[in-house]
């Protein structure tokens, strides 16, 4: 088995640590993630998720226990560069992250900083706008963009400093259903490609997506697992208070009637395909 | 259910922004609606096909400076000389991210802006302020005198809406309310608008493009694209046309979407169905025959 | 009515594509374009100087595409300061101003109020100024993208860099700063909007919009100020995860290159600027 690529172990994390009042928002969190996985990681608002992710970067360290990005230890101020062009991390507001005024400009940010030859950034500069499909919108002014076409910008202003990892924190928090798709869909080929996705988002059905989920609660995992064994504990989830998608609901509530009836399907070819079979059995449709 | 005359009436809308400059874009081409008093009615569309910029019509934000007619309880809004702050009264309005018109350090007095700007009496403003905080899910002792800026996402949001429900209005109009949110919130806002509709009789404007949620909340819809009405009827009979919809970029709730694969592999099922308990009786009907 | 379009009525800073001689250019030869005209407007006070430098400008705008009247357009918010200013000057700089051609004679002189031939022509001067630094800005700015401009800046400042001039961070406020004056400018807008919605008078027009009282613009500001902080603490999160630390050690893709018509260009303007500079004082009128 392979080393893993972002391993966590024992981690805590309090905002104002030396403070009278510290707020706790992670309690000894352990995690291996692995080259080429695809983690979502579940949660409310104040769950933990957020700061659980700016630990993968360095961008917030420890209050107790190590976080390591591929051996390397996030305290040590002397990885943090090496750990940030290892992490990249997409953000919730696409126009938060944009620096440039021009889109292929603000994706060869970060390339500069690392102080890439120009050539070689022309190249990644490229492939990153391919990869998102915005290679036709590469002189465009950021501001003239869709939210949707400005997430998959900085998404490509971060592939092209050719992490292993990709972070999205919430990323598709603040755009419509046909952006949160194209984001996916950009997501999916990377993870493909062998680029290690991380995925924090409050949408349980993006968690389908990954091949691990991760549910936070008040600074503490309470559920993992597949996206199929944790979408099949609906009853936990709705005491969470998590959304259950509709086709997980439905699953769920036949298999209380029909417990041969599979409670954890999770897409709606699954469901339609898994109710026509049964059916069959009943000799419907005549 | 829409009785009597329309409050609002949309007729033949167009509307260009930057007119006469080389930027000009126009936005609506043509937006024909109307809003019925005591109903639940939603808009929806990609983003950039106009909703917003129709809704905006409704409060005199903006006024029908081309063809079209736009008239809101019986005035006609391309009249420079009606009553706007009467309007605004009636017609409240919370933008998308309504978050962005909070400036007041306590939560209480900016909830209180809208009362105050309306010349209401001290007594009146502090009894519409509690009304609306409590209407909102924040108790007003306990947030009356919180910072605002020290709420958390969705307490804000609850906050800015509170604020517009302080006028009283007869229509909310509220321009994607639950974007942003995480579940928890999005539960709150909508439990609190439906209570707006079924307890205050509100007539509610609801903009989405959250096909479940639109499914629960309200009972008719317009489709706007590309700056005009392309599709509009009852909630069911607008979501029994996926593929149309499809044309249009939008979705329909996936139970929806369940519904509509199942009848296509020759299964009696009502394909218009929008909620999950629906659709379990229906299966299980078919299932335990 | 309010009128919540502003951005109408803004021409300098807006960038009009088109593909004029002057929009080809490089835009460090534009940037110095303007520095020696700034230069040769500055020094010359003369009738005929100032038609001259007039035409001149005027020719700039023919030359890059750009139409007359939305340049002109973009004068009229600045209309009511160039009438207070004219009149300050006519009623007051009498004493002030010598022309240096001719003698300057007084035409009333009634306690401060010294109305002579030299404020008259001020006056005139000061108006024909305005429009020549308003047709080299706007024509500066409607010719070259923001973003070619900040890499012009750059580059010409780049050399300065060795000294430990931090030529690349100012490059990239001025980058950031415009990347957000769109972004500033819807928000205002929904902000002004929202409030409307609430009851508060916002560009109403007709009031006298120019007195607001301290609430009044803490509707407005307040919000706008929280927006920003809250911007600029995610992008701070976004610039350190894509590893920026300065300027330093940084390579850059966008690379300019002057061409044979910059040189020519920057040459003339040059030999323009001299003479003009030269001869100041010896225009007729």
């Amino acid at each position: 088995m392979a080393e893993p690529i972002i391993r966590v172990q024992d981690l805590t994390f309090a905002y104002n640590a030396q403070s009278e009042n510290p707020i706790v928002a992670l309690r000894d969190i352990n995690l291996d993630i692995y080259p080429g996985d695809y983690l979502v990681i579940v949660g409310h608002n104040g769950s933990g998720k957020s700061t659980l992710a700016k630990n993968f970067n360095a961008l917030l360290t420890p209050t107790e226990g190590d976080a390591w990005v591929a051996g390397m230890n996030t305290k040590d101020r002397e990885n943090t560069l090496a750990i940030r062009s290892t992490v990249g991390m997409v953000f919730q507001i696409p126009d938060n992250q944009i620096v440039a005024t021009v889109v292929e400009e603000d994706v060869a940010f970060g390339p500069e900083n690392l102080g890439v030859p120009r050539e070689e950034i022309m190249e990644r500069v490229k492939w990153a706008l391919g990869i998102v499909d915005m290679q036709a919108e590469r002189l465009r002014a950021p501001h003239l963009l869709s939210a949707g076409q400005k997430q998959r910008v900085a998404i490509a202003g971060v592939i092209a400093m050719r992490p292993k990892v990709i972070v999205l924190d919430e990323a598709t928090a603040y755009l419509d259903p046909v952006g949160r798709e194209d984001v996916l869909r950009a997501v999916r080929k990377l993870n493909q490609d062998g680029v290690t996705v991380v995925a924090i988002t409050h949408f349980m059905h993006e968690a389908a997506e990954g091949d691990r989920v991760l549910v936070l609660e008040k600074s503490r995992v309470v559920i993992q697992g597949t996206p199929r064994e944790v979408f099949g504990r609906v009853e936990e989830l709705r005491e969470l208070q998590l959304d259950v998608p509709q086709t997980t609901d439905l699953a769920y509530r036949i298999h209380k009637r029909l417990p041969e009836f599979p409670g954890d399907l999770l897409t709606v070819p699954e469901v339609v395909d898994t109710v026509s079979e049964f059916a069959l059995r009943k000799g419907v449709p005549a | 259910m829409t009785v009597g005359e329309p409050i609002i009436t949309v007729n033949d809308l167009r509307h260009t922004y930057l007119r006469g400059s080389p930027l000009e874009v126009e936005a609506l081409k043509g937006v024909n609606l109307q809003v019925y008093r005591g109903e639940a009615l939603g808009i929806i569309g990609r983003t950039g096909a106009g909703k917003s910029t129709t809704v905006q019509h409704f409060n005199g934000l903006i006024r029908p400076r081309e063809k079209g007619k736009v008239i809101v309880f019986g005035q006609d809004m391309a009249d420079p000389n009606i009553d706007v702050r009467g309007i605004r009264q009636k017609v409240g309005l919370v933008f998308q991210y309504p978050e962005a018109q909070l400036f007041e350090r306590l939560v209480g007095d900016d909830v209180a802006f809208g009362p105050r700007k309306m010349g209401l009496s001290q007594a009146e403003i502090s009894e519409r302020v509690r009304w609306a905080m409590n209407s909102v899910g924040l108790p007003f002792e306990e947030f009356k005198d919180r910072f605002t800026f020290s709420l958390s996402g969705g307490e804000m949001r609850k906050a800015a809406i509170a604020g517009v429900l302080a006028l009283r209005p007869e229509v909310m109009v509220l321009d994607e309310s639950t974007s942003g949110l995480d579940p928890r919130g999005r539960k709150d806002v909508l439990s609190l608008i439906r209570k707006g509709h079924d307890e205050e009789n509100l007539t509610i404007v609801f903009i989405s493009t959250n096909m479940d949620d639109l499914a629960t909340l309200v009972d008719r819809i317009y489709v706007i694209h590309d700056g005009r009405t392309v599709l509009s009827g009852a909630t069911r009979e607008v979501f029994a046309q996926p593929e149309v919809l499809r044309g249009y970029g939008l979705g329909v709730p996936q139970i929806t979407e369940v519904m509509h694969g199942l009848k296509g592999r020759g299964l009696p099922v009502d394909e218009r169905c929008v909620s999950v308990s629906q659709a379990e009786e229906q299966v299980w009907k078919i299932l335990s025959s | 009515m309010e009128d919540f379009e502003f951005l109408r009525n803004v021409t300098v800073g807006q960038y009009l594509p088109s593909d004029s001689l002057v929009h080809r250019l490089d835009p460090r030869t534009k940037i110095t374009v303007l520095l020696f005209m700034v230069l040769a407007i500055t020094f010359n006070v003369s009738y005929t100087a100032n038609i001259i430098l007039l035409v001149v400008s005027f020719a700039y705008v023919v030359l890059a595409d750009v139409p007359v009247g939305y340049i002109l357009r973009g004068v009229k918010p600045a209309i009511p300061f160039i009438i207070f200013m004219s009149a300050m000057q006519l009623l007051f700089y009498g004493g002030q101003f010598v022309p240096p051609n001719m003698p300057s004679v007084t035409l009333i002189k009634w306690s401060i109020v010294h109305v002579t031939t030299g404020s008259v022509q001020l006056v005139i001067i000061s108006t024909l100024r305005f429009l020549q630094l308003m047709f080299l800005a706007s024509l500066l700015t409607n010719t070259t993208t923001i973003t070619k401009l900040t890499h012009g800046m750059e580059s010409m400042m780049r050399p300065l860099a060795r000294f430990g001039f931090p030529a690349h961070e100012l490059s990239l406020v001025a980058t950031i700063a415009l990347r957000f004056v769109p972004i500033f400018g819807e928000q205002l807008e929904i902000v002004m909007k929202s409030q409307a919605s609430r009851g508060a008078e916002i560009a109403a027009k007709g009031k006298l919009q120019f007195v607001q009282t301290a609430r009044q613009v803490a509707v407005l500001v307040v919000p706008l100020f929280i927006d920003a902080f809250r911007r600029a603490e995610d992008l701070i999160l976004a610039m350190e995860s894509r590893c920026y630390v300065g300027g330093k050690g940084r390579s850059h893709m966008i690379q300019l290159h002057y061409k044979p018509v910059d040189i020519v260009a920057m040459g003339l303007n040059l030999v323009f600027a001299v003479v003009m500079l030269v001869f100041r004082n010896s225009f007729p009128l």
